[in-house]
């Protein structure tokens, strides 16, 4: 094989990382999964190029982020509604992507939604730290935080095979405010008391700009009943705590492995990648699910995660569908 | 056999409560629990997670079904000893109190009525046991702090708290392995490399150590850790 191909940063907005499914295994060393915020569109676009759904790609946030390709190479903008620019024009996200050397792709701040995500075929190569490519931000370990003028190697990907794919309009997140998060009840719900569950899910939240990738908090009503000096437990993403003050906190991939707060509600796995893509001030709404409810909410994601078809432009047979179309456990779970 | 309660986190995650207590019966309870789930499990569980009391298991949850998460859990209690491991290790480690390196502990003494050096040496005098690890990579949570000496947290959590502060808030004791924000109250510092992603052991601490904490007059003094006994 030749020189790796590379992708260059030109602007990393906000916060940019190479991320992947998270670091599995580990938590017993007080090491956070991190990883991709939103598994589904870290997923969709991953397929969209062809990779496993647990390759490394980029995750930006909020302002969107400037790249360069320095040579040929495919890949697939997912998550948070943002215009997209290759070379200078305007291209479709959830789709793949042929872009050619010295093309800049250019993601734009989103409309709705608050973080994208930049899968190359081939992947995004940095070395694996305790099994992972994810970048724990907050520890400072793993991955990579991007920053402008990074390169970034990319690996041997399967470009001369490159058919166009797109997901149908159906199958993408829909993240208009008022976002609905679906949850169960949590397991300090019962100490807690009904009343401040039926009061969580009758509220309209909103984001705040205190959110990060280790968890969305939300404000707009302090609820009383939550303790601060519970016994620390594990806790997981989706975990709805609430802290002493009243705001609740909805753990998203990069949260610490245990935590002191009661855990008062639980966002189920197939909404977790709405509640990382909630902005400062957008309204959030829990909205209540029983066990079957939230099974068939996962069963549908994964199978929206398989509405991949080939773009209708004279691609009869696409050899990758098998490949695409492989299940949700292909990766970890988030 | 351990007596068990078992909830469900979310639809990907279940808690295994085996105490409503903080002490050393129920950390070593929680520890035996962790290891039987981990030889019972044959893969199912993506992440074992001990704490204080309980257990979190997380599950691919299109993979694995609650009721068979469950079911697996159940069994490794059954199967699980309460035998404490036999094979204890005991960790030294320095610390520099005071001054810049603990800018709680003049007035946490004082708090206490007690003099420094006597404040210092009462909390040098136990050992701690750590109980698992959590909040922070490496961070370790320590049984074992004398009641005589529990302080409250602090009212406002400080934005940076440097890497190596012991620190103690109420029954617990703590080292942060790196910089953070946090609210405890802080005695002296270490060098020791409490976590370290890309050693082959990136905890120096692991759930059953004794740790022993030895005043060092300098900070340089702190920075290599002895151990003593354990199969490590």
């Amino acid at each position: 094989m030749s020189e790796p191909r590379r992708l260059v940063v030109r602007d990393a907005g906000l916060l940019a990382s190479v991320q992947d499914l998270g670091r599995l295994g580990v938590g017993a060393l007080g090491v956070s999964p991190s990883g991709a915020a939103d598994w589904f569109s870290a997923r969709a676009a991953n397929r969209l190029v062809g990779n496993g759904d647990g390759c490394a790609l980029i995750e930006t946030t909020m302002n969107g982020a400037t790249f360069e390709a320095i040579d040929p190479m495919t890949i697939a903008v997912t998550g948070a509604d943002a215009p997209l620019w290759i070379g200078g024009k305007r291209k479709h996200s959830w789709r793949s992507l042929r872009v050619e050397a010295g093309d800049r792709i250019a993601i734009g701040p989103p409309a709705s939604g608050l973080r994208s995500y930049l899968a190359v075929g081939g992947g995004v190569e940095v070395p694996e730290v305790l099994g992972s490519a994810a970048t724990d931000v907050g520890g400072g370990f793993g991955g990579r935080r991007l920053a402008t003028g990074d390169s970034l190697c990319v690996g041997a990907g399967s470009s001369e095979r490159f058919s166009e794919c797109e997901f149908e309009p159906g199958a993408i997140l829909a993240l208009r405010p008022p976002l609905r998060l679906r949850a169960v009840a949590g397991p300090d719900a019962s100490r807690l008391g009904s009343a401040v569950v039926d009061e969580l899910f009758a509220h309209a939240f909103r984001g705040s700009t205190r959110s990060s990738r280790q968890g969305l908090r939300l404000e707009g009503l302090a609820i009383t009943g939550g303790e601060s000096d519970s016994i620390s437990a594990g806790v997981c993403a989706g975990c709805v705590q609430l802290p002493g003050d009243g705001s609740p906190i909805v753990l998203l991939a990069e949260h610490q492995t245990t935590g002191g707060y009661p855990v008062a509600l639980c966002v189920i796995t197939a909404d977790i990648p709405l509640a990382a893509q909630v902005r400062p001030g957008d309204e959030v709404r829990f909205e209540r699910i029983d066990r079957t409810g939230a099974r068939d909410a996962l069963t549908d994601a994964a199978s929206r995660l398989r509405a991949v078809r080939a773009v209708a432009t004279g691609a009869t047979h696409d050899p990758d569908a098998a490949r695409l179309g492989r299940g949700f456990a292909e990766g970890a779970s988030s | 056999m351990l007596e068990v309660d078992i909830k469900p986190v979310g639809d990907a995650a279940l808690q295994i409560v085996v105490g409503d207590r903080v002490d050393r019966e129920v950390v070593a309870r929680v520890s035996s629990l962790a290891r039987a789930i981990e030889r019972a499990g044959g893969g199912a569980f993506s992440d074992i997670v001990p704490a204080y009391a309980s257990v979190l298991v997380r599950y691919d949850p299109l993979r694995v079904d609650q009721a068979i998460a469950m079911a697996l859990v159940r069994g490794a209690a059954e199967n699980a000893s309460e035998l404490m491991n036999a094979d204890i290790r005991t960790v030294r480690i320095g610390v520099c109190f005071g001054g810049e390196y603990g800018v709680d502990f003049e007035t946490a003494a004082h708090e206490l009525g007690m003099r420094e050096a006597r404040f210092r040496d009462a909390f040098c005098k136990p050992d701690y046991r750590v109980a698992f690890l959590g909040f922070l990579a490496g961070f370790p949570y320590l049984l074992g702090l004398p009641p005589a000496l529990a302080l409250p947290r602090l009212a406002t959590p400080r934005p940076r708290v440097p890497a190596g502060s012991v620190g103690v808030a109420a029954f617990q004791c703590g080292i942060y392995p790196r910089q953070s924000p946090g609210g405890w109250r802080l005695l002296g510092r270490t060098l020791a490399p409490l976590f370290d992603a890309s050693r082959s052991a990136p905890a120096l601490l692991a759930p059953g150590d004794v740790v022993r904490f030895e005043p060092a007059s300098s900070i340089e003094e702190t920075t290599s850790v002895d151990f003593v006994g354990g199969a490590a």
